[in-house]
């Protein structure tokens, strides 16, 4: 039996278990093999040893646990290197090979652990009275043999972990430092848990800057933590006392922390034994590694990059429904990322209107001028204004073959890849019979698609050098709001760009029109029931709410084509409110969060369906005829910052405080990714028109952009110095825009593949950029100097206007939105933004 | 069983001066500690759920309504919080006689009851009462990727970050810093700080020789006109700033003036008028230089500053005067009004007459030329003389000395007027008495070694009252001094 057991149990997993079964197990060859090469007086002792102590407790059992370990752990490394370097039990000792090759080696390996378990009966029975009294009293602990360790050797034992690591070589230092973070949280616990508060004290304001930036938020939930008390009551001590935390490690690291940790390293602590502190320490770390933690070794022994490490470390268990690794979790649901069907009465509609009003726009004068140079010189008027769409962009030779060109552009599923979903499957389902406003929405789509300037790099088949100069960055139109102060708490443009509604912290929303047009409302005469309109005002305001308004939702359902008739808002008092933009009142009152702040609210792309994000760790599904939610996503482990719709309304993706995003399938309420990477809260996300991708951001300042269909994590881009509030993809999904509490507004290339801008500035590409640029041209500050990823492609500061949000019309023409911070309070919003 | 050791930072000594006010037994061994530690873990959760409220509310600073959110939704009792602007905190302390040996402070906030009615009725702050609302403004920020150049954008030279290192003396000021390039900026740096060296210098060390190379700089080259404007202001204001400064300092900023009049490069025309008042200030400043004068020789003494002032601003009058024909006139008026001012009590005391703004009129006139001296100085038939010599007289009580710098002053100018001296001819026999006589006591010792000046102004006095007395008839104080002076 064991012949069959031991070579499935594979490498990975013979680290990490250590279970009471393998402990007899061994005992069982050790016994064998004394008894048929005729050790008969080590036997005796070895049987003796462990019924002395008895069988569950002390600290001899805790020590063959772990030598147990070690005496089985490191399968994958070459026999070779081991045999020359380490001692002998660093070499895979199955039960096949324990029979076959009795070496030299291992006979004394048996002699010297008969030895040890020796010592430790003889030392046990002292060691019991004359424990220090500071233990003493925590006998009654549930590990009582880890009490008999001195706080001291806890804190060696990371302390020493922390040297090897940093005086190792820099290729290991990413994985092995990620392994320490739990090292440091649960010896700090520990130390806790065994009333050692001065010295968990100490231990953790020494360490905890190095864990600060990557786990910000954790390390603040510990710092609260001063007695045993806190860690049963705080949420996250719980979870990662009863999760394992997960980390991956390549095979060669694997390696090298096993060899620390049976001491075959270079430093002698193991051969000192169990008696020195040395020895303790690394016990006591040992303890951690093998019974906390959860070690992934990867098949191959490349070091594992930052986001892989990223992506797949921390407490996963909780994170995940069912015990199943997080690679297969995001594998085991197939997405059907495709854009919604469109009905063929519908499409042929679309067509025909618009070969009808082709002849027209042709016979339009072709003299107009761009759309930015014409509002260039009315930089206060809508920048959208041309919404008849006079500005031809194709070239006119084309203008002769529109039904061959409208084809491709109904067609919306280009990539085979993407499964489109199926006419009822869709939120709401695709009605067989369209409405006029779908077509109008339609049609205006298509014309957006052809009048879209095309941005990012332009690859157009010529060599690489030509294509960066070919980079066509977006226009960007800066709305800052005055005398606001920082209560504005959520900014929104409507899709056809004509308003914007601004949500505040005093409660109440208000809305521009920006076309400069004045906001009438509608009423109808109750006399005769027809329809009046006043005069209008220049803005309206909405006063309803009790509490800060967080997010603000445009209805979808004209698209483009009209402005919208509702928005939705969200608030700090628990309530989603509907708003009739033609009346300007509140609709509807959603109530169904409790009294937890509603963070987020969005619009599903189709109307009718909308989901909300809550203080409450659940994102909802309501339909807006219904005051209670549809669905419940439960599944984060912190507040919901923030919802996105997918724009096929198959799945919604959340952003939470636990620094994880996860889809989910609207219908079932399941999860079916999990992306984790993120070092704090996500605050913002966008999902690419194209369906496939996913940037979120948030107070760690770096964008993620995750593929959604293979789940994995595509790259990770930074440069922004302040947390990032708004992300938006471009119409053609090609670049990012990203505005943050620094004041900026950056832009993002989707495709290029990223990474340190150290590495790339070798580049052809790269240098040509800087080359073809002037040295002090405008749209080129210093910030090149600052730290970036190489696929940030520009940056606009504004003078002291944090951007709250950003937008791309359908056109690609950029908004974004930020209110001024005048100069008193500056620098204090400065010193703020310094701190973090 | 030892009490457990307090490992927060929360204060233990808070916890038994709270239940001390209450109406609490006395609080058991180590209870407090253990208080101070839940209470810090509390305060972490209401902190750590309040940054969610700021996070949500998209801002970088947690305001006291986040912290109210908070608690609201932690389902702790919430402290109502006035509404902002909220007034700066003033912690007051208390000194508690502690039961142990030291004296301990405990620092509270003083709390106030707000009444509602009459907190309604304070008028609504500044910023609130004259806002007309919320407003927007929509600007290009960019277009197609570059940042257009309007005043909405910061500049490119904002973008580089404020942490210009730049000597507090010689910064620019931050418009000028949004609106000069780099470059400029630089050599306004270099040039402002090399012209005034922190420290004295002697004549071969380093930043003399930067002085120098400053100099030169601002005397030829072109590109001092970039940041002219700049410049001229700087000088300005530093001239002002440094009226009491070592004289030394001031010297340097003169010899920077002086070079950037030289300067022909530069069109300083419409920034004369800046410059002028600066040196006016010089001229006629009194004190000029630090108080007591320092003892150092190699400082320029006042006079010398001022007679230095003055030839710069006779090299402004000369290069700038035909063209501004009422430049000369114009300052000619302002140092005779100076001169007829009655002395002004003293700012340093009786014992420092303000003689050097008498002393500065007298050098600026002589650097303006004959025709400026002859109008204010001499006056008619040298009747100003006379007055200056009163003057002069009455500031300096020990006026028997020789080294009266307002004589000395007068005899400068009156050798503008004079004819020059021939060579050969032989130094004529004045009588001194005549000089005494005609224009007091003071000029007349001074002049007892320039004879030929001294024949030269009775001469002219002479030839004036003559033609004075054929034009206008006898005068009789005329006929008097000129009969006085034909009989001896």
């Amino acid at each position: 039996m064991t012949d069959s057991a031991e070579p499935v149990a594979g490498p990975s997993r013979n680290a990490v278990v250590s279970t009471r079964a393998d402990a007899n197990l061994l005992r069982q060859f050790v016994m064998e093999y004394l008894q048929s090469h005729g050790f008969d007086k080590a036997l005796a002792l070895f049987q003796q040893g462990p019924s002395d102590i008895g069988d569950a407790e002390g600290e001899a059992s805790a020590a063959a646990n772990g030598k147990e370990a070690i005496f089985r752990a490191p399968g994958p490394v070459p026999l070779e290197s081991n045999v020359k370097r380490n001692i002998p039990q660093a070499q895979a000792v199955s039960a096949s090979t324990l029979s076959e090759s009795i070496t030299p080696e291992f006979e004394a390996q048996a002699k010297y652990i008969i030895e040890q378990l020796q010592a430790k009966v003889q030392a046990t029975n002292p060691g019991e009275d004359g424990a220090d009294d500071a233990n003493k009293e925590l006998k009654d602990g549930p590990n009582n043999q880890d009490s008999l360790l001195d706080p001291s050797d806890r804190v060696e034992g990371y302390k020493s972990f922390r040297r090897w690591v940093d005086g190792g070589l820099d290729l290991w230092k990413p994985e092995l430092d990620n392994l320490s973070f739990p090292l440091f949280v649960h010896t700090f616990l520990d130390l806790i848990h065994f009333g050692f508060l001065k010295t968990a004290r100490d231990f953790f304001q020494t360490h905890a800057s190095h864990h600060q930036p990557l786990h910000p938020q954790d390390i603040s939930a510990l710092a609260s933590i001063s007695t045993k008390e806190h860690v049963q009551a705080n949420p996250f001590c719980q979870r990662i006392i009863t999760d394992k935390y997960v980390v991956p490690l390549s095979r060669n690291t694997n390696d090298l922390v096993i060899q620390w940790l049976s001491g075959a390293g270079l430093d002698e602590d193991w051969e000192a034994g169990l008696h020195s502190a040395a020895g303790r320490a690394k016990e006591a770390i040992k303890g951690i590694v093998f019974s906390r933690i959860s070690i992934k070794v990867t098949s191959t022994s490349v070091p594992l990059d930052e986001i892989t490490i990223a992506t797949a470390s921390g407490l996963l268990a909780s994170a995940l429904p069912s015990a199943m690794p997080i690679e297969a979790f995001n594998t085991a649901t197939d997405l059907k990322l495709g854009p919604p069907p469109i009905t063929e009465k519908l499409k042929e509609q679309v067509i025909r209107t618009l070969q009808d009003e082709e002849p027209q726009s042709t016979q339009q004068p072709n003299g107009t001028s761009s759309p930015s140079k014409a509002s260039l010189s009315l930089p206060n008027g809508h920048p959208n204004g041309d919404t008849n769409g006079d500005v031809e962009m194709s070239s006119p030779n084309q203008t002769g073959d529109h039904i061959v060109k409208l084809e491709p552009e109904l067609e919306r599923n280009k990539d085979p890849d993407l499964v489109n979903p199926e006419e009822n499957e869709t939120l709401p389902p695709i009605p067989a019979v369209f409405r006029i406003p779908d077509l109008k929405r339609e049609v205006e789509a298509i014309r957006d698609k052809r009048k879209m300037i095309r941005l990012g790099p332009q690859n157009n088949g010529e060599s690489k050098a030509g294509s960066s100069s070919n980079t066509v960055l977006p226009s960007v139109v800066a709305f800052t709001l005055f005398d606001q102060g920082e209560s504005a708490a959520s900014v929104e443009f409507s899709k056809d760009s004509s308003l914007m509604a601004v949500g505040s912290s005093e409660s109440c929303i208000r809305l521009w029109s920006l076309k400069g047009e004045k906001l009438k409302k509608k009423t109808i005469d109750p006399s005769d029931g027809s329809l009046l309109e006043d005069d209008g005002e220049p803005f309206r305001k909405l006063i309803g709410h009790s509490g800060p308004v967080y997010s603000l939702s445009f209805d979808p359902l004209y698209g483009s084509a009209s402005a919208p008739s509702t928005l939705l808002s969200s608030s700090q008092d628990g309530t989603v409110r509907l708003w009739s933009l033609d009346t300007y009142s509140n609709l509807v009152v959603y109530r169904g969060h409790g009294k937890d702040p509603v963070w987020d609210v969005e619009w599903g792309p189709m109307g009718v369906y909308f989901a909300t994000a809550s203080r409450d760790r659940t994102a909802r599904l309501w339909s807006s005829d219904r005051v209670t939610p549809l669905r419940m996503y439960t599944g984060h482990l912190s507040d919901v910052n923030c919802v996105r719709f997918h724009p096929n309304s198959l799945y919604l993706a959340t952003g939470s405080n636990d620094a994880s995003c996860r889809l989910w399938d609207v219908q079932r309420g399941a999860c079916v990714r999990l992306f984790m990477g993120h070092t704090d809260a996500v605050t913002t996300m966008s999902i690419s028109p194209d369906g496939k991708l996913l940037a979120s951001a948030g107070l760690d300042s770096s964008i993620w952009l995750w593929d959604l269909g293979s789940s994995r994590p595509i790259k990770k881009m930074y440069g922004h110095k302040s947390s990032i509030q708004s992300l938006s993809f471009s119409a053609d999904s090609s670049v990012i825009i990203s505005g943050g509490l620094d004041s900026t507004v950056r832009c993002w290339d989707v495709k290029s593949p990223g990474g340190e801008k150290s590495l790339n500035s070798t580049n052809v590409g790269g240098g040509d950029e800087l080359q073809g640029s002037l040295p002090m041209g405008p749209g080129r500050g210093n910030w090149e100097d600052e730290p970036h990823t190489s696929d940030l492609l520009a940056t606009w500061l504004t003078k002291r206007t944090p951007i709250l949000k950003t937008h791309y019309t359908p056109r690609n023409l950029c908004m974004v939105a930020g209110s001024f911070i005048p100069p008193s309070n500056a620098s204090k919003g400065n010193q703020q933004m310094n701190g973090q | 069983m030892p009490s457990p050791l307090t490992t927060g930072i929360y204060p233990s000594d808070s916890i038994i001066e709270t239940a001390q006010s209450l109406p609490l037994d006395p609080l058991g061994q180590g209870a407090a500690d253990l208080l101070a530690g839940d209470v810090e873990y509390r305060i972490h959760l209401i902190i750590q759920e309040a940054k969610k409220f700021m996070v949500n509310g998209k801002r970088g600073t947690l305001l006291p309504e986040d912290v109210e959110h908070a608690m609201d939704a932690l389902n702790v009792e919430p402290i109502l919080i006035p509404p902002r602007p909220l007034p700066i905190p003033q912690f007051q302390s208390l000194s508690i006689p502690s039961s142990s040996s030291h004296q301990s402070q405990i620092y509270h906030l003083p709390d106030d009851e707000i009444d509602f009615a009459t907190y309604l009725k304070q008028p609504l702050p500044s910023g609130v009462a004259n806002s007309a609302g919320v407003k927007w403004k929509a600007h290009w920020l960019a277009v197609e990727g570059v940042q257009p150049a309007i005043k909405e954008n910061p500049t490119p030279t904002q973008r580089a970050g404020p942490s210009r290192a730049q000597p507090s003396s010689t910064t620019l000021r931050p418009q000028a810093r949004t609106q000069l390039p780099q470059e400029l900026q630089l050599y306004f740096t270099r040039l402002t700080t090399a012209l005034v060296p922190p420290s004295p210098t002697g004549p071969e060390t380093e930043p003399e020789r930067h002085r120098l190379a400053a100099l030169t700089s601002l005397r030829t080259d072109v590109a001092v006109s970039g940041i002219l404007v700049y410049v001229v202001k700087w000088l300005g204001e530093s001239i002002q700033k440094c009226l009491m400064a070592p004289t030394g300092t001031i010297g340097q900023l003169i010899d920077a003036v002086e070079a950037l009049v030289a300067n022909d490069g530069v069109f300083l025309e419409p920034y004369i008028h800046i410059l002028l008042p600066p040196l006016m200030s010089i001229i006629l400043t009194v004190p000029l230089g630090p108080h007591p004068p320092s003892s150092s020789s190699n400082q320029p003494s006042p006079y010398d500053l001022r007679l230095h002032a003055s030839q710069v601003l006779g090299k402004i009058a000369e290069k700038y005067g035909k063209s501004y024909p009422g430049l000369i006139p114009r300052l000619v008026s302002t140092l005779s009004k100076t001169l007829h001012s009655p002395p002004f009590p003293s700012p340093l005391g009786a014992a420092n007459p303000p003689s050097g703004r008498y002393e500065g009129t007298l050098l600026a006139l002589s650097c303006l030329g004959a025709p400026a001296v002859r109008s204010v100085v001499w006056g008619k038939a040298g009747e100003s003389v006379r007055f200056i010599d009163d003057l002069a007289g009455s500031l300096y009580t020990d006026s028997g000395k020789k080294k009266n710098p307002l004589i000395r002053a007068l005899i400068k100018c009156l050798s503008l007027i004079i004819n020059g001296k021939p060579l050969e001819t032989p130094t004529p026999q004045v009588n001194l008495d005549d000089i005494s006589d005609a224009f007091g006591p003071n000029l007349a010792s001074m002049l007892n070694k320039k004879l030929w000046t001294a024949s030269e102004i009775l001469r002219i006095r002479k030839e004036e009252i003559e033609s004075g007395n054929v034009q206008d008839g006898i005068s009789g104080k005329a006929i008097d001094g000129d009969g006085m002076e034909v009989d001896q």
